[in-house]
């Protein structure tokens, strides 16, 4: 199979089409920059002192965006990412009841916050999941949304062992549409399971004997006719996701701190939000199973960044990060493109903009024999950069034994 | 595994049940009524989770001749999605008059990890 030289050219033509026009912004504060300190931050960041040339250098060499994760997800549980939490246990409500005794869990009966505890939870599922039958929710896109739809929350310890304060987050993740939703477009294996027998029953057991007998039959079917034929639907008719599926995902956290760590002390903190959208050229004859766009945009405002280099020892920051990828190939080549916008602004120092792309290709020479050929540039974080891009200030060949881009 | 009684009003027509599969899983079952001493098994409904035929059957005749009678269910429930923690649901109605009799839903719930094969009963008492 080969790739389509009219879409690559188009695509390598957009690449530097946007190199050419980013420009760095130092120098330009915004209003965000401008803005008061929001509440809820502590005791709020020292009064920002004027930065000279170097002091500006040593700031901007610390926002490269080619040292960032040029990170395209969207955060399962947002709120755990919103307070930098790797939780070992995440508790998952599954009823009502449940969802209580976590929510309870979480404060003690002086009302202090309990740090460390991490819920994931799908509120619709946990209360109307009874009531979702699989017609209703191949029917219904809002019945889609609302059973993938999940909240989180989550607490923290404050930074220092006598630190009292707790910091709270609550965050939502929506998957908006997914067109590899495995309960939806799989009738063949539906129909496979649907021709599966259930469990035949002859009598009513009426003696705890009949009764266990008739278990241990129901075990035997299940392990013996059941789970096989599932099987065997499964490697006949499940529809293989395609790497490149069609989606939107949405996510959303807040943070709040409370210096005290008690539940009436509590102060706003950040906000985050991060937007995902991937388009696998559905129904393109030949980009259909071998290309996909993903663009993404995320925006962190209000962010308490502590770092002894900052002027005062930290900021309050705004954080807004845009990138887009497209990649493409076979089971013997494959293309990416990928570019990234990152805008940073904070009180009493300059608006702070990166960009980067970076276009990587490779082709099998032979087996487990890869050549890779990758370029590209980044711009921005840098005072006296204000001539836009140098799109070839990096190239780089190598030869590998595995591919390194994740396309089939 | 304690049979369930529930209770039928001999003058408020005939019964009917209702299968809810929920969590959009994949569910087929089937219902069998049986006499008074738990055997002869007839199949008064079948169907599927996924199709959009109602999932409910009247039990016809007069609610009377039900008296100490056995009604089954089996079914066969199969995760569909690729949650981290799949879950199934099982409710099975009884209702006259439009109104879950007493005794009545009959609630199942629980992780479904793979495959599984529900069954259960209810003993119907006619006051």
């Amino acid at each position: 199979m080969t790739l389509h030289r009219g879409p690559l050219t188009a695509v390598i033509a957009f690449a530097v089409a946007i190199g050419v026009a980013t420009r760095a912004e130092a120098g330009q504060p915004t209003a965000a920059a401008a803005a008061a300190p929001a509440p809820g931050q502590g005791a709020g960041p020292a009064p920002p002192r004027a930065l000279d040339k170097k002091g500006l250098e040593l700031e901007a060499s610390k926002r490269k965006l080619k040292d960032s994760d040029v990170d395209l997800t969207v955060p399962e549980s947002p709120a755990f990412v919103a307070i930098g939490l790797s939780p070992d246990t995440i508790i998952r409500p599954a009823t009502p009841r449940e969802f209580a005794t976590a929510l309870l869990n979480g404060v003690d009966r002086q009302g202090h916050f309990q740090t460390g505890v991490a819920v994931d939870v799908v509120p619709y599922l946990v209360w109307q999941g009874s009531q979702v039958d699989l017609g209703t929710y191949r029917r219904s896109t809002m019945t889609q949304i609302l059973s993938r739809t999940s909240t989180s929350f989550a607490t923290t310890k404050g930074a220092g062992e006598n630190d009292p304060s707790v910091k709270l987050a609550a965050g939502v993740h929506a998957t908006l549409f997914d067109s590899e939703d495995p309960r939806l477009n799989n009738d063949s294996l539906l129909q496979c399971y649907s021709e599966i027998p259930v469990f035949p029953i002859n009598a009513v057991p009426q003696t705890d004997d009949e009764q266990r007998q008739l278990e241990i039959e129901r075990d035997k079917f299940q392990r013996e006719e059941l789970i096989p034929r599932v099987d065997e639907c499964r490697e006949q008719f499940r529809r293989k996701a395609r790497w490149n599926g069609t989606s939107w995902i949405v996510a959303a956290a807040t943070t709040w701190v409370s210096s005290t760590g008690l539940a009436g002390d509590l102060d706003s903190g950040s906000q985050s939000y991060w937007s995902s959208a991937s388009y696998g050229f559905d129904g393109v004859p030949g980009l259909r199973e071998h290309a996909q766009f993903i663009g993404h945009v995320r925006h962190l405002s209000n962010e308490l960044v502590v770092d002894q280099d900052l002027p005062g020892g930290q900021e309050l920051r705004d954080t807004t990060f845009v990138g887009g990828r497209f990649r493409a190939g076979t089971n013997s080549f494959g293309l990416s493109f990928e570019a990234a916008y990152l805008r940073m602004t904070a009180a009493g120092r300059p608006t702070d903009t990166a960009t980067r792309l970076a276009f990587t290709a490779e082709r099998r020479l032979a087996e487990n024999l890869w050549l890779n050929i990758s370029f590209g540039g980044d711009s921005g974080a840098d005072p006296a950069n204000t001539k836009g891009m140098s799109v070839l200030s990096a190239f780089k060949y190598a030869f590998t034994r595995e591919p390194s881009l994740t396309v089939p | 595994m304690a049979i369930t009684t529930v209770r039928l009003k001999a003058t408020d027509g005939p019964p009917n049940v209702e299968i809810v599969v929920g969590q959009s899983q994949f569910g087929k079952y089937e219902i069998q009524l049986f006499d008074t001493d738990g055997r002869n098994p007839v199949v008064i409904g079948s169907g599927l989770s996924h199709d959009q035929l109602p999932d409910n059957f009247q039990i016809d005749g007069n609610a009377a001749t039900l008296n100490q009678r056995f009604l089954s269910w089996s079914a066969n429930l199969i995760p569909m999605g690729n949650e981290r923690n799949p879950r199934f649901s099982f409710t099975v109605h009884i209702r006259q008059n439009g109104q879950d009799v007493p005794g009545s839903p009959i609630a199942t719930q629980g992780p479904l990890p793979g495959p599984r094969a529900e069954f259960g009963f209810v003993k119907m008492e006619v006051v």
